[in-house]
């Protein structure tokens, strides 16, 4: 089991949720402005909208385990969604469908990613609209956070 | 004099594994590594369980030198059972340290244990223990526990 494992694995159950998205197994940046093609690679679905995924971590500590001599590896996985805003198209529900099924499919699908970690915990997410800097343009936000278990 | 704790104890590993084997199949059946507070939550109960661990207690001497001495063990046997969703727990529990607790039951001093200096054996008690979750609360993670408790005595002279 490795950190790397988990995110791969995360990104392979958004993508089989989602097979439209552009999913990343780690965060992305891109100086890239929209229309380019460093923002189109990053943020770009196959449709041409912004629509992604990125899988990141923003914690990781060890426990000790009583009567054990192995410790257990908690990982603070962080799970982005951007999607396009576009009201005419009622992008909005769009979005939390999909926020629902990634959540969903995570939550009830099965909890070791194939072996990857152990289990993970309860995903919290907070969904927010996001600019663009300079842009007139804006998207749907979410970041997925949880708890992410692995014995070592 | 011999104290006999241990030898028992081992015995004891070596008859089950005897009389369990086809029955369940246990992931661990061992002298428990560790002397940590039971019940304990197994570090991963999808490799671990279900597992049976002996933990001698106590060894009590008793009687006088050339008038009888005999040691009193207490031994239990905690057995964790990782649970699948939709089964009935308890009752699979209970199936499970009932067909333990069969193996002493009207065999009070089977002849491995005998061997290793026991005099006699009974199980004294049978609990089933409240569940123990997954720090995550998952349910198909949770463990049922049990624990059988044995009396036993050894004779010295």
């Amino acid at each position: 089991m490795s950190w790397a494992s988990i995110r791969t694995a995360l990104a392979a159950r958004i993508f089989a949720v989602s097979p439209t998205s552009k999913v990343h197994a780690y965060q992305r940046f891109t100086l890239g402005k929209p229309g380019s093609a460093e923002f189109s690679s990053v943020f770009l679905d196959s449709n041409g909208r912004m629509n992604a995924w990125m899988v990141t971590r923003v914690g990781r500590k060890s426990e000790t385990i009583e009567g054990d001599d192995r410790s257990y590896i908690k990982h603070k996985a962080l799970i982005l969604g951007f999607y396009g805003l576009w009201d005419k198209a009622s992008t909005d529900t769009t979005f939390d469908d999909l926020v629902d099924a990634v959540a969903e499919n995570l939550r009830n699908g099965d909890r070791t990613l194939g072996g990857a970690c152990q289990s993970f915990g309860e995903i919290d997410a907070s969904m927010s609209i996001g600019d663009l800097q300079g842009l007139a343009e804006s998207f749907h936000f979410v970041q997925m956070r949880f708890e992410v278990m692995e014995l070592s | 004099m011999i104290d006999n704790q241990l030898a028992i104890a081992r015995a004891f590993i070596g008859y089950v594994d005897s009389q369990i084997s086809g029955s369940i199949a246990l992931a661990q059946h061992r002298i428990d590594q560790s002397m940590v507070q039971q019940p304990n939550y197994p570090a991963n109960p999808l490799v671990d369980c279900p597992a049976l661990l002996l933990r001698t207690y106590k060894g009590d001497l008793k009687g006088r030198p050339n008038a009888g001495v005999s040691w009193a063990y207490s031994f239990s046997y905690w057995y964790y059972r990782k649970q699948t969703v939709g089964e009935n727990h308890q009752e699979l529990l209970l199936a499970d340290l009932t067909l333990i607790e069969s193996f002493f039951l009207g065999n009070y001093n089977p002849e491995p244990i005998k061997a290793a200096g026991c005099d006699f054996v009974m199980p004294l008690q049978v609990v089933v223990h409240d569940e123990l979750n997954h720090p995550y609360g998952e349910p198909r993670m949770r463990v049922s526990v049990g624990e059988i408790l044995f009396g036993i005595q050894a004779i010295i002279n």
